[in-house]
């Protein structure tokens, strides 16, 4: 009998029955995901081209601010370590392309490595007090971390006498001059995907597991046979090389390098992308990157369509810092599990949609 | 049991579960009657801490909660309140087995914290002095400078100034040599019977627990196993072998009673 | 000349970290609104100076309303978020800032204001160092909010609660004591001492959106002090306070407020505590 055969169901999607499936990227595992992908990625490449430059800035500095969102998402979201002076890592990057670019004449692919090893030793000596330190106490010494470098800068521009800033020419990689908004909004969202394809292979490695760990319970952790000096020093070296490397992204995109950028006004919208969007979750950094990016153009865009009275329009920008405060206090007090947690229910609403079982519910943290 | 007509807290069916997940007591019942002293026995993670700590409101900074069972203080559920509630208006107090003075303020100060003194607070602190003579020579030092047994007078204090119906007292005996422990036992004794009080004693120390108590009970595993009058718990076999380390007529070391199954012994 | 800036700006300093202490002691968060608040009562009591020209009334306004503002926030934001991690609280007190420094720069415009101070003579102290009436009053002032501080710790009764829940929550509780009330008043207080900062500020110098940094400063002089210890701030106060000065005079101004960060982290690096603080467990973030 030859003709007998074993019927081969579709396989769900849902059902994982290996460690391995369960932690592999899904994104292409079902007919509907593939059809999803198909679609965005058309989108994707039709969307500089139709929408106005404006909209393509926006989604520029999104992207931007989506790969420190990822870096800084992996410190405090996944390792539990926090961090109060990415600024200054950042910083520290825009001013290594500066000094690179202008000084020495060096070409973007050297100069972006370059950047991203400064960060890397910058995140080396900001780990070490991790040793010792935990929570708020850590915190603290990379906000001091984040002055110092900041200082730094601010002497280079002063005895440089750059006065407002350092401008920078566009860069140009082979033949492919980077300037205008539409190169660069393929630029930086490669970018920005490459990162987030990064850190998801590493959360789901071997170091990402050691970072949960760490993060859950490091005592448990370091009985179970982790170093966790090693990982946490890995942490902060894997997260403030990649930010270095976005701020020297950011500085050849903006073309102006000025220390007055790098506040801890900056490391403040940082930490509120990664609170909206939802902490650990590359997903998340993403969602609040877009949000908290977007919001002061959508407050225009919104003031455009009400008649406002003159005082008001006259500070303006002082509403939009008041509108962002209030949009991470409610996010606070409202979902403190940020955007990806309405997300899934919403998913899982669809998935489950004619049955009436609840899905198991995330404990609170 | 007495009557129920004088019963002050009832505890019935209760199961307390930590972090979602394991369970650390299950189906806990008994009441304690008015005056009366009750003993709760057993080993290292039994769950006498865990029932303690539920009377008391305390779970939820320990991130666990209840899930079945209910407590009750004359008739009246308490299953939600808060701890600071639970003092003030059901007089339940809790002395805890670690950290139970605050260490950095005065044994003076110490007795003052509690909030329902109200006016009469020195005459009412001169009273509780009258107790722990000791206390009131060191009443100005730092708490955190008493011994271990002046530290438990205090605690102690501090309980009975919060006006309290039923005392509960985590370890009594925890790291006091015997003398001490008898001392203690003593002036238990003495502010009952001044005050008119209920005590709920947890214990390790199950010879001693059991010489003051007027009722125990014995936990093992997350469940009360054993309940009844001292007299009767002692002349039971297996508690003489675990509890109180008498087989026969000498007394065994552990070493030799420990090989035995335990819970199979008793659950079949 | 110097030596009396200095003193002065570490009775400052010194006040301006005793209102993170305050708070950090009874609730163990750092408030990272405290700049925004200072800056706030700074104007607040810029307009009321010249609504009300008796000054010490206006302080005293001044106070009331950074005392409810604290008492409100903590009941309102902080409170709710019991039992979060440390860093949702960090980062709501940041947020408030934000919201805080949005609405007094609406208010207020964000101009340079002088809080006027009647009186005005000079003193000649031994050692040829001239106070003004403005530096004498201020540390008159710090002194005197030290001394309250002091006894009302030691005295009173809600100080004597305060202690015990800052030592032992559970069993603070457990006596009875309400801990979200106490930690309310402690928060008041904490506001209250910046709103006291930031009138002396004014008379000194002057009220401006820059007057936030030097709240960071203070931070530091928190930290350095030890976040719970009130007393450890003076010390810190003078240490940041002299460097500082000296650096700014001798040195570079750039430098000069990089310098407190520099011996934070050092602190941070051997006495991770500060000077008079206690060690504590930490939890995670």
């Amino acid at each position: 009998m030859s003709d007998h055969k074993i019927l081969q169901y579709p396989k769900s999607p849902y059902l994982k029955t290996s460690y391995y499936e369960d932690t592999a990227i899904q994104a292409f595992d079902t007919p509907f995901r593939k059809k999803c992908l198909v679609i965005g990625l058309l989108f994707w490449v039709c969307f500089p081209f139709v929408a106005s430059s404006y909209v393509v800035h926006i989604a520029n500095l999104s992207a931007i601010a989506a790969i420190g969102a990822m870096s800084l998402n992996l410190l405090i979201g996944n390792t539990g370590l926090l961090s109060l002076g990415h600024a200054g890592f950042m910083g520290a990057g825009a001013f290594t392309t500066a000094i690179m670019t202008v000084q020495f004449g060096l070409p973007i692919w050297i100069v972006i490595p370059a950047s991203g090893i400064v960060g890397a030793l910058l995140g080396l000596i900001a780990g070490l007090p991790s040793f010792q330190l935990k929570g708020i106490y850590l915190g603290l010494s990379t906000l001091a971390i984040h002055h110092i470098i900041k200082y730094g800068c601010s002497e280079y521009q002063y005895y440089g006498g750059f006065g407002y800033g350092i401008v920078l020419e566009a860069p140009s990689l082979g033949p492919l001059l980077l300037a205008g908004k539409t190169v660069w909004f393929f630029v930086l969202w490669i970018s920005a995907f490459a990162t987030a394809l990064l850190i998801a292979n590493l959360l789901r490695s071997k170091p990402g597991r050691a970072w949960s760990a760490i993060r859950d319970r490091d005592i448990a952790a370091e009985v179970s046979g982790i170093d966790i000096g090693f990982y946490k020093i890995l942490a902060f070296v894997v997260s403030s090389s990649l930010i270095s490397m976005q701020g020297s992204l950011y500085a050849y995109y903006t073309a102006v390098v000025s220390v007055e950028e790098y506040s801890f006004g900056l490391t403040v919208s940082y930490l509120a992308m990664i609170i909206v969007g939802g902490l650990g979750s590359v997903l998340g950094s993403f969602l609040g990157a877009l949000l908290i990016t977007a919001l002061p153009y959508a407050l225009i865009i919104l003031a455009g369509l009400v008649d406002l009275s003159f005082a008001v329009k006259e500070h303006f920008s002082v509403i939009q810092t008041g509108v962002f405060g209030m949009v991470v206090i409610l996010f606070l007090l409202l979902e403190p599990l940020g955007l990806v947690e309405i997300w899934r229910r919403v998913r899982c609403y669809f998935e489950l949609w004619p049955f009436s079982y609840k899905p198991l519910t995330i404990i609170k943290r | 049991m007495k009557s129920d007509s004088n019963k002050l807290l009832e505890v019935t069916k209760l199961e307390v579960v930590y972090n979602h997940v394991s369970t650390a007591i299950q189906g806990v019942s008994f009441n304690i009657c008015e005056g009366q002293i009750f003993a709760i026995i057993g080993g290292n993670g039994a769950g006498k801490t865990t029932t303690l700590r539920a009377i008391s409101g305390f779970l939820n900074s320990d991130n666990a909660v209840i899930t079945d069972g209910e407590i009750k203080i004359r008739d009246r559920s308490i299953n939600m309140l808060k701890p600071q509630d639970i003092t003030r208006q059901t007089g339940i107090v809790l002395v805890p087995e670690r950290n139970k003075v605050f260490e950095t303020l005065t044994v003076q100060e110490n007795l003052a914290v509690p909030t329902s003194i109200g006016k009469r607070a020195k005459e009412t602190i001169q009273n509780i002095y009258t107790y722990f003579p000791s206390l009131y020579e060191r009443r100005k030092s730092l708490a955190g400078l008493l011994s271990g047994g002046e530290r438990q007078m205090l605690a102690i204090g501090q309980a009975m100034l919060c006006s309290p119906e039923l005392l509960l007292i985590d370890e009594l005996s925890l790291g006091l040599s015997p003398v001490m422990v008898e001392a203690l036992f003593e002036i238990l004794l003495k502010i009952k019977a001044d005050f008119g009080l209920s005590i709920l004693l947890v214990e390790q120390n199950a010879m001693e627990a059991l010489s003051i108590a007027e009722y125990a009970a014995v936990m093992e595993n997350g469940m009360i196993v054993l309940a009844g009058t001292p007299e009767k718990l002692m002349a039971h076999e297996d508690v003489k072998e675990f509890y109180l380390g008498i087989r026969g007529k000498e007394k065994k070391r552990y070493k030799d009673v420990k090989q035995y199954s335990r819970t199979r012994r008793w659950w079949g | 000349m110097l030596l009396a800036s200095i003193v002065v700006l570490a009775g400052i300093y010194a006040l301006l970290g005793s209102g993170f202490v305050i708070i950090y002691k009874a609730s163990r968060i750092l408030n990272f609104a405290h700049a925004e608040i200072v800056m706030l009562a700074g104007y607040l009591a810029v307009s009321l100076a010249v609504a009300i020209p008796f000054s010490a009334a206006s302080l005293l306004a001044v106070l009331c309303f950074c005392f409810v503002l604290g008492m409100s926030i903590y009941a309102i934001l902080i409170r709710p978020l019991a039992g979060y991690s440390v860093l949702s609280a960090i980062i709501l007190t940041v947020a408030v800032g934000v919201l805080l420094n949005a609405v007094g720069v609406f208010v207020w415009r964000g101009e340079m204001e002088v809080i006027p101070f009647g009186w005005r003579t000079y003193f000649s102290l031994p050692g040829n160092i001239r106070l003004s009436s403005i530096e004498f009053a201020t540390l008159g002032i710090v002194t005197l909010f030290y001394a309250c501080m002091g006894l009302f710790y030691r005295f009173t009764k809600i100080g004597q609660q305060m202690r015990a829940t800052a030592e032992n929550p559970l069993l603070a509780a457990q006596r009875g004591i309400s801990i979200y009330r106490i930690s309310g008043i402690a928060w008041g207080i904490g506001f209250a001492a910046a709103g006291l900062a930031a009138f002396l500020l004014g008379i000194n110098y002057a009220i401006s959106l820059q007057i936030g940094n030097i709240a960071v400063a203070a931070f530091v002089v928190a930290l350095i002090g030890g976040l719970d210890s009130l007393l450890g701030t003076i010390p810190a106060a003078f240490i940041i306070a002299a460097t500082e000065q000296l650096t700014i005079t001798y040195a570079n101004p750039r430098l000069g407020d990089a310098i407190p960060f520099i011996i934070m982290l050092m602190v941070l690096m051997f006495k991770p505590w500060g000077l008079l603080g206690t060690k504590e467990e930490l939890d995670r973030v």
